[in-house]
C-alpha cells in the first residue's frame, strides 16, 4: 500500500533476485504518481515541481545502496539514460543564518570537507558511541585550534600518545583548574585532545573523572573565550558550536550513553535544547544558527508553530551524530532533477522489469482485520476507492519524457483514462485522502487476492484507513497520538537574474536557519538544463519550512478542498510578504525602492502579468493533504512507534519514516530502512546485521 | 615464561616461606591442645603456595609498612582461607586438595565440618594479635575488613549454591561475574590489598579504590583457574581434573557453551547437567568436553581472563599510585601478566 | 474465504524485533547474500554476538579473532557490575548515620559519625599530604639537561638573534648550582603601565613559555601578547598592552613548556 521510498523499498527487496521469484508484489497506489512526499511532476516548461526541497544527506547510505543498485540494473540493459552519479551532486557549500548580537543577519558559511568513498559503499563507517563522542572532541579541538592566537605545544605530541592514565588525568584536571585560566587556550585545547583519547579508549574511565575533566574543560574554554567572543562573530559562532559539543559530550557521560542499552533513545523524552541546556549549553548556544538550522533541516516545530521548537534528544543526537561523523563523498547531496524524475522513476522502471504490477488511482480506504474471536489476527480485507479506470484494461503508462529523462508528469495523462476528458473537468484531487470522488469500490481479499500486506501510506493517512485497527489496538491509538506530522510549505522561484544580481555575492548554497515563515532557501539553478525552457531563466530557488497546523480535520470532500485552497492561499500570501520583505537579507538588490520585491525578477514564462500578480506564474504547495504530511520526533514519542519488525498481526507490516526504523527520523534514509525492515518481516532478506544502522545505539 | 611471573615467583617463595613459618609455628602451639586442632591444621600446613598470605605481605609492604605489621593477618587469612576449602570441598564433593585427599574423604564430613568451624576461629585470633604491633584503632579496622571480606564470601558461596540446589543454569556472564567477585575476589585479591594499605598506611587511604584492580585480578584469575581444572596437567594442579565438569560448577566455559548450543544439543547438556555428580557418564563428559573444544569455550574464556587482566593492569595505576616503588609495587603489578602465564 | 484459514500464509518468527543499541554493538556489517539456511523457528537461535568494534588499548593483546567481541563485552559487563557495585556500597555506608544523624533526635549520638569524622580528616590530612608532596617535588624536580637549542624562545626577532648570537656551546654549559637568569622586562604601552616578574629560583634552564595576563577582577579582556625571548644571560619578558585595556591589575604565568608546571608570575598594573 503506497508508493513512497518506504513502500517501493520494501518492493524492491521483496522482488531481489535472490530470492527467487517467492514473491509477487502489487504496488497500489492512489492518482497517478510514485513517490509520497518526495513526488515531484513536470509542468508548463518541463519546470519541476517539488514538494520542498529535499537533499540526501551523506550517510543515507541504505537509501543509496538502493538508489546505486537500482540504477545499475537499469543499466545492464539500457533501461534508463542516467547512471547513478548523474542523478546524484555533491552539494559542500551550505549556510546558516546567523543574527549577530547587533542585530544583523549575515550567512555563517560552512564548506564540508569531503569523505572517501560514497554512501552505499560496502563496508559503512564505524558507528559507536565512544569513536562519536571521540570525535566530537576532536572536531572541538580543531575548532579551537583555529582560534588559538598563542603559540601551543605542537598536538601531534598529544595526539601521539596512548590514552591517560587516570592518575595523568587526575593530575591534568588539577592543572587545568589551577592553572587553566592562566594558560589560556593552549592549554585547554591540549585537555580537549586527552578528553578525546579518554572518550575513544576501549576501556571505560571512572565517570566521575570523565565528568570532571569536561567541566574543568569548559569552564577554562568559557573564561578563555569570554573576552574574544563579544568582539568577534566568527569566534562567537565557533564557541557556540563548541558549547554544544561540550553539552553533548558531558550528556553522554552524565546519561552514561555508551552504556545504556536503549542507546540514545534512553533521553528521547527530552527536547534536544532542553537536553542541550540540562547539561550546561549557554541560551546563546542552544538559540544558536546551528541548532536553529538543525531544527529547520527537521521540521521541528510541534504542530509547525515556530514558538514550540521540539525534536527528541536522542533521535536528533543520533542524526546529528551520524550526519557529522559518518557521512562519506559529501554531506549533502543534491538531485540532478527532481526526486520524482531522479529516485522514483528509476524504481518504477526497475520494479515493471521485474515484473512488479502499479495500479495508479487506487486509494486505499480501509484496512480490514479478522474478526477479534480469531486467534490469529490478520489483515484480511483491503478496500479501495478505484479513481479512474484505464481504457481497455490496459496499464497506466505514467512517465512523460522531458529533455530525454523519464519524468513524472505534474498531472494525470487523462487520455489514457476512461472518461478521461470529464475527470478533468470535474478537478479531482487525486492526491488528497479527502476527496471522494470514485468510479469504483474494489475490495481485496486475504487468501485469494493476496497473502501479505505492506502499510507503506503515510502517517497522516493512517486514521483514515485503520479505522478497525485503531479501534482494536490500544498501541495503535497510542502511536497515532504520541507521533505527530505536521504540514509544510514551499514555494519555487524562477526568476531572469542570476544569483549575483540579486545582491548574493556567495556560491550556489543551501542555506538554512532563516526567518519564518521560510527559513530555508536552496539555490537550484543547476536544474535549469533539465527544463524546457524556451527562454531559460536564470536562477532557481526553492524556499521551504514547516506550517503552521491550525485546521482541523475536514469533515467530508467539499471541506477537504475548501481546507487545501485556504492553505494554499496562505502560503501564497506569507510568500508575498517574505518575497517584499525579510529576503532582502539574502538579495538586497531585488528590492525595488518602494521596499517591494522586484516583481519582474520573476519568470513568468511569457505570461506578462505584473507586480505580485507575477508570482502566481510561480510554483507553490501548502503539503496540508494527510498523505504530505512531514513525520517529526517529538520529545517522548519514540516509545510509541511500531516497528515493521512487530509481528502482532501475522500477515501484515508497515513502513515508513514515522515506523520505528531505528532512526526515527522523518527522512529518506528512515523510510528507506523501514521499508527493508518490512522486507526482512515478510521475507528473512536483508538480514538485520546488513541494514546499516539499525543496530546503533 | 616473562620477567614479570619470575619476579612473581620469586616474591611468592620468598613471602609465601616466611607466612608458612609463621603459619607453622602458630599452629604448632595450637595442634597440642585437641585432636581437632591436628584436623584443623592440615590443608594450611599442606604445600601450597600461600598466595594470598603473600600478597597481603607485599600489598602492605607497597605502602611501608614492615614484615611484622602485615604477618598476623596474614597468617588469619591463611586459616581463613583453609576453612573455605575444607567447607568447600564438602560442598562440592571434592576429592582432591592440593594433591592429596580432600579432608572429609580421609576423616568424614563431620570431622571435617567441625574443623572447618575450628580453623575460621583460629583465623580470628591472629587478628586480636595485632592489637600489639599495630595499636588497638587499626587492629579493630583490620577486624572490620575481615568480617566484611568473610560476609563477601559466604554470599558469593550461597549463590553458586543457590544455582546448584534450584539447578539452574540461566546465569549470565554477569551472574558469574558477580558471583566471582564476591566468592573468589573478596578474599584472594580484594582483601590483601585493602589490609595491606590499611596498615601501610595506618587507615589513611580510602580502601575502595582496590575493589576494581581486585576484582579484575580476582576474577581473571578465577577464570584461569576453571581452565586449568579443565586443560592442566594434574600434578601442578593439585585437584582432580574435570572435578568442574562432573560437579556441574558454573564456569564461564558451561555458560558459553549453553549459549553455542541450541536445539537437541542442548537439551542433552541440561539433561547432563541435571544429573547427580555419581551418574554423569564418562560419555557424557567426552561428549561436552569435545562440544567445549568445538565451540572454543576456552579460546573464549582464555579472551575474557585476558582482558580482565588488562582492566586489572589500567586499574593498577590509580589504585597503587601513592604506593612506595620498589618490588612489591612492581610484584603487584606483575600479577595480571603471572595470572595469565601459570600453567 | 472462510476456509482460508487453514492455507493462509504467515510471516516468520523475527530473529528479533529491537535493533540492538547497546554498547559498540554498533553495526558495521555490510550486504551480505542471504543466508542459505534459515534458522529454525523455535526461537533458540545462537545469542546474538554483536559485531562489536575490536578493542584498541587492551594492555594485553588477545589472540583470537573470533571471541573477541564478546571478551570485550563481558570486560563491560565486569566494568558495570564493580560500578554498581562501588556506587550500593557508597548508598549503604551514606545511609548508615544520615537518618539518624539527622533525624534530630537530641542528644543521641550518630553511631556513624565519629567514624567518619575520623575518615574525613585522614582524608584533609592524606589532601595536605598529597599537596606539599607535589610542592616539594615540583622543588625539588630533577633538572632536565638543557637542550642547547633556543627551543622556545622562538618568538626573538631574527634580527635579534643575529645581534647576539649566543654558540650552542654557551647554552650548553652546566648551570652553576646558583646560578640564576638575569630578568629583564620590557613593556609597549601607551598609558602608565607597571610590570613585574617572579621567577622560581631553580628555573634557569628548560622551555619557558608566558600565559596571558588575566584580569585580577572583573571581566576584562585578557592581556595576550606576552612573550619571552633570551637577551644574553638575560630572560626578557616583552609585554604588549593595547591601547584601550582597561584598568586593574592583570596576572599571568610563566610555565614550564614541557609539565605545564608554574615557573613563575608576571603582573602588570594599567593605571
Amino acid at each position: 500500500m503506497g508508493g513512497g521510498c518506504a513502500a517501493l523499498t520494501a518492493a524492491f527487496e521483496l522482488t531481489r533476485p535472490e530470492l527467487e521469484g517467492r514473491f509477487d508484489v502489487t504496488v497500489y497506489q492512489m492518482g497517478f504518481r510514485l513517490g509520497g512526499k518526495g513526488a515531484s511532476g513536470r509542468g508548463a516548461n518541463g519546470r519541476i515541481e517539488e514538494h520542498g526541497l529535499h537533499l540526501w544527506m551523506g550517510y543515507y547510505e541504505n537509501a543509496f545502496r538502493v538508489m546505486r543498485d537500482c540504477y545499475a540494473e537499469l543499466a545492464r540493459d539500457g533501461g534508463h539514460p542516467w547512471r547513478f552519479e548523474d542523478g546524484f551532486s555533491p552539494a559542500d557549500f551550505n549556510a546558516a543564518m546567523d543574527l549577530s548580537p547587533a542585530g544583523t543577519w549575515r550567512p555563517w558559511k560552512v564548506e564540508f570537507p569531503r569523505i572517501p568513498g560514497l554512501p552505499g559503499d560496502p563496508e559503512p563507517p564505524r558507528l559507536g558511541v565512544a569513536d562519536y563522542l571521540g570525535r566530537a572532541a576532536r572536531l572541538l579541538g580543531t575548532l579551537l585550534e583555529t582560534l588559538e592566537v598563542e603559540r601551543g605545544r605542537p598536538l601531534t605530541e598529544v595526539l601521539r600518545r596512548p590514552p591517560p592514565t587516570p592518575e595523568e588525568l587526575s593530575a591534568l584536571i588539577t592543572r587545568l583548574s589551577r592553572y587553566g585560566v592562566l594558560v589560556g587556550l593552549g592549554a585547554a585545547i591540549e585537555a580537549v585532545h586527552w578528553l578525546a583519547l579518554v572518550l575513544e579508549s576501549a576501556t571505560p574511565y571512572p565517570q566521575s573523572l570523565t565528568s570532571r575533566l569536561l567541566d574543568t574543560v569548559s569552564d577554562v574554554l568559557q573564561k578563555s573565550l569570554a573576552g574574544l567572543t563579544e568582539r568577534d562573530n566568527e569566534t562567537r559562532r565557533l564557541w557556540e558550536v563548541g558549547e554544544l559539543i561540550l553539552a553533548t559530550l558531558r550528556g553522554a557521560v552524565r546519561f552514561r550513553l555508551a552504556f545504556d542499552a536503549r542507546g540514545f533513545d534512553a533521553i528521547d523524552d527530552y527536547d534536544c535544547r532542553e537536553w542541550l541546556r540540562l547539561n550546561g549549553a549557554s541560551e546563546r548556544a542552544i538559540n544558536s544558527a546551528f541548532i536553529r538550522a538543525l531544527y529547520d533541516l527537521a521540521f521541528a516545530y510541534e504542530n509547525g508553530d515556530p514558538a514550540r521548537p521540539a525534536i527528541a534528544a536522542g533521535s536528533a543526537l543520533r542524526g546529528a551524530f551520524r550526519a557529522f561523523f559518518s557521512y562519506r563523498g559529501a554531506f549533502f547531496f543534491r538531485m540532478n532533477a527532481g526526486m520524482g524524475d531522479v529516485v522514483f522513476a528509476p524504481l518504477y522502471l526497475a520494479l515493471a522489469r521485474r515484473g512488479v504490477r502499479f495500479e495508479f488511482f487506487h486509494k486505499l480506504t480501509d484496512v480490514g482485520l479478522s474478526p477479534p474471536s480469531d486467534a490469529s489476527p490478520h489483515v484480511a480485507a483491503l478496500t479501495f476507492d478505484v479513481q479512474a479506470k484505464v481504457a481497455k484494461g490496459s496499464l497506466y503508462q505514467p512517465l512523460v519524457e522531458v529533455e530525454g529523462l523519464p519524468c513524472w508528469p505534474a498531472r494525470p495523462d487523462f487520455s489514457q483514462l476512461v472518461g478521461g476528458q470529464k475527470l478533468a473537468a470535474r478537478g479531482i484531487d487525486f492526491e488528497s485522502q479527502w476527496d471522494a470522488e470514485a468510479t469504483e469500490t474494489r475490495t481485496l481479499h486475504v487468501g485469494s487476492d493476496f497473502d501479505f500486506v505492506v502499510l507503506g501510506v503515510g502517517l497522516g493517512t493512517i486514521p483514515y484507513v485503520c479505522r478497525a485497527l485503531l479501534e482494536r489496538d490500544p498501541r495503535w491509538r497510542s502511536m497515532v497520538e504520541h507521533v505527530k506530522s505536521v504540514p509544510t510549505q514551499a514555494f519555487q522561484l524562477w526568476l531572469d537574474r542570476d544569483v549575483r544580481e540579486l545582491g548574493w555575492t556567495e556560491r550556489a548554497v543551501n542555506l538554512s536557519g532563516f526567518v519564518e515563515p521560510f527559513d530555508t532557501w536552496a539555490d537550484m539553478t543547476h536544474l535549469l538544463p533539465r527544463e524546457s525552457w524556451a527562454r531559460p531563466p536564470k536562477t532557481i530557488a526553492y524556499f521551504c519550512n514547516a506550517l503552521p497546523d491550525s485546521w482541523a480535520a475536514p469533515a467530508g470532500a467539499e471541506a477537504g478542498r475548501k481546507l487545501v485552497r485556504e492553505a494554499t492561499e496562505r502560503v501564497r500570501d506569507a510568500a508575498v510578504a517574505f518575497l517584499n520583505g525579510e529576503v532582502r537579507e539574502l538579495w538586497p538588490a531585488a528590492q525595488a525602492e518602494n521596499g517591494e520585491f522586484r516583481w519582474e525578477f520573476l519568470s513568468d514564462g511569457g505570461a506578462q502579468s505584473g507586480g505580485a500578480a507575477r508570482f502566481d506564474t510561480q510554483y507553490l504547495t501548502a503539503n496540508v493533504r494527510p498523505s504530505d504530511r512531514y513525520s517529526q520526533a517529538l520529545p517522548g514519542s519514540t516509545r510509541y512507534r511500531i516497528s515493521p519488525l512487530d509481528r502482532s498481526y501475522d500477515n501484515f507490516t508497515v513502513a515508513g519514516d514515522w515506523t520505528n526504523s531505528s532512526l526515527n527520523m522523518g527522512c529518506v534514509e528512515a523510510a528507506v530502512m523501514s521499508g527493508l525492515l518490512a522486507a526482512h518481516a515478510l521475507s528473512g532478506w536483508p538480514k538485520l546485521s546488513s541494514i546499516t544502522g539499525y543496530d546503533h545505539p | 615464561m616473562s620477567e614479570a611471573s619470575d619476579l612473581v615467583r620469586e616474591v611468592l617463595d620468598e613471602y609465601g616461606t616466611l607466612a608458612q613459618r609463621a603459619l607453622g609455628s602458630f599452629l604448632e602451639r595450637e595442634r597440642r591442645r585437641a585432636e581437632v586442632y591436628e584436623l584443623a591444621a592440615d590443608y594450611p600446613l599442606r604445600k601450597g603456595r600461600s598466595l594470598r598470605a603473600s600478597f597481603c605481605i607485599a600489598a602492605a609492604r607497597a605502602f611501608g609498612a614492615s614484615v611484622e605489621e602485615a604477618v598476623r593477618s596474614a597468617v588469619s587469612l591463611e586459616l581463613l582461607h583453609s576453612a573455605f576449602l575444607v567447607h568447600d570441598d564438602i560442598e562440592d564433593e571434592s576429592e582432591e586438595r592440593r594433591g592429596l585427599p580432600s579432608l572429609h574423604r580421609l576423616h568424614g564430613v563431620p570431622s571435617a565440618l567441625n574443623a572447618g568451624d575450628a580453623l575460621v576461629v583460629l583465623g580470628l585470633k591472629p587478628l586480636f594479635g595485632n592489637v600489639a604491633t599495630l595499636g588497638s584503632r587499626i587492629a579493630w579496622r583490620v577486624m572490620e575488613e575481615a568480617e566484611r571480606m568473610v560476609r563477601e564470601s559466604v554470599e558469593g558461596q550461597a549463590l553458586e549454591l543457590r544455582w546448584r540446589r534450584e539447578n539452574t543454569f540461566a546465569v549470565t556472564e554477569a551472574d558469574y561475574l558477580e558471583m566471582t567477585l564476591k566468592k573468589t575476589c573478596w578474599y584472594t585479591t580484594i582483601y590483601p590489598c585493602r589490609i595491606g594499605a590499611l596498615i601501610g598506611t595506618r587507615d589513611g587511604i580510602h580502601l575502595d579504590r582496590f575493589v576494581r584492580f581486585g576484582f579484575f585480578l580476582g576474577a581473571a584469575f578465577q577464570i584461569q583457574d576453571d581452565l586449568l581444572n579443565l586443560t592442566g596437567d594434574h600434578a601442578s594442579y593439585g585437584k582432580e581434573l574435570e572435578g568442574d565438569l562432573r560437579e556441574g560448577k558454573r564456569t564461564l566455559m558451561l555458560i558459553h557453551v549453553l549459549s553455542e548450543l541450541d536445539g537437541d544439543a542442548r537439551a542433552r547438556l541440561l539433561r547432563l547437567l541435571a544429573q547427580p555428580r555419581a551418574d554423569k557418564s564418562e560419555r557424557e563428559l567426552a561428549w561436552l568436553r569435545d562440544e567445549m573444544l568445538r565451540r572454543d569455550s576456552f579460546g573464549y574464556a582464555r579472551q575474557v581472563a585476558h582482558a580482565l587482566a588488562g582492566a586489572a593492569l589500567h586499574e593498577f595505576g590509580s589504585a597503587f599510585s601513592t604506593a612506595v616503588e620498589g618490588r612489591d609495587k612492581r610484584f603487584i603489578q606483575s600479577l595480571p601478566y603471572w595470572v595469565l602465564e601459570r600453567a | 474465504m472462510q476456509n482460508s484459514k487453514t492455507k493462509r500464509r504467515t510471516r516468520p518468527e523475527p530473529e528479533r524485533t529491537e535493533p540492538k543499541r547497546a554498547f559498540r554493538t554498533s553495526s558495521n556489517g555490510a550486504a551480505k547474500p542471504p543466508n542459505g539456511a534459515a534458522k529454525p523457528p523455535n526461537g533458540a537461535a545462537t545469542p546474538p554476538n554483536g559485531p562489536a568494534t575490536p578493542p584498541n588499548g587492551s594492555a594485553i593483546p588477545p589472540n583470537g579473532e573470533g571471541t573477541r567481541s564478546s571478551a570485550f563485552r563481558a570486560l563491560n559487563d565486569a566494568y558495570r557490575l564493580v560500578d554498581e557495585y562501588l556506587r550500593q556500597g557508597q548508598q549503604m555506608a551514606e545511609n548508615i548515620w544520615l537518618p539518624l544523624g539527622e533525624s534530630g533526635m537530641p542528644g543521641w549520638p550518630s553511631p556513624g559519625a565519629p567514624e567518619r569524622f575520623m575518615r574525613s580528616l585522614g582524608d584533609m590530612t592524606l589532601a595536605w599530604v598529597e599537596v606539599v608532596q607535589q610542592w616539594t617535588s615540583a622543588q625539588a624536580a630533577p633538572q632536565r639537561p638543557p637542550s642547547g637549542s633556543a627551543g622556545p624562545f622562538e618568538t626573538a626577532s631574527s634580527a635579534e638573534r643575529n645581534a647576539a648570537p649566543t654558540p650552542p656551546s654557551a647554552a650548553v654549559a652546566p648551570p652553576e648550582p646558583s646560578a640564576r637568569r638575569e630578568l629583564g622586562v620590557s613593556v609597549e604601552a601607551k598609558g602608565r603601565v607597571e610590570v613585574s616578574v617572579d621567577l622560581a629560583d631553580d628555573a634557569t634552564s628548560g622551555e619557558l613559555e608566558a600565559g596571558w595576563l588575566q584580569p585580577a577582577k572583573g571581566k576584562s579582556a585578557p592581556i595576550t601578547s606576552v612573550s619571552l625571548r633570551v637577551d644574553g644571560k638575560k630572560l626578557v619578558v616583552h609585554v604588549v598592552v593595547p591601547e584601550n585595556q582597561p584598568r586593574g591589575t592583570y596576572h599571568g604565568l610563566l610555565l614550564d613548556s614541557q609539565s605545564l608546571k608554574a615557573r613563575g608570575t608576571v603582573s602588570v598594573v594599567v593605571r
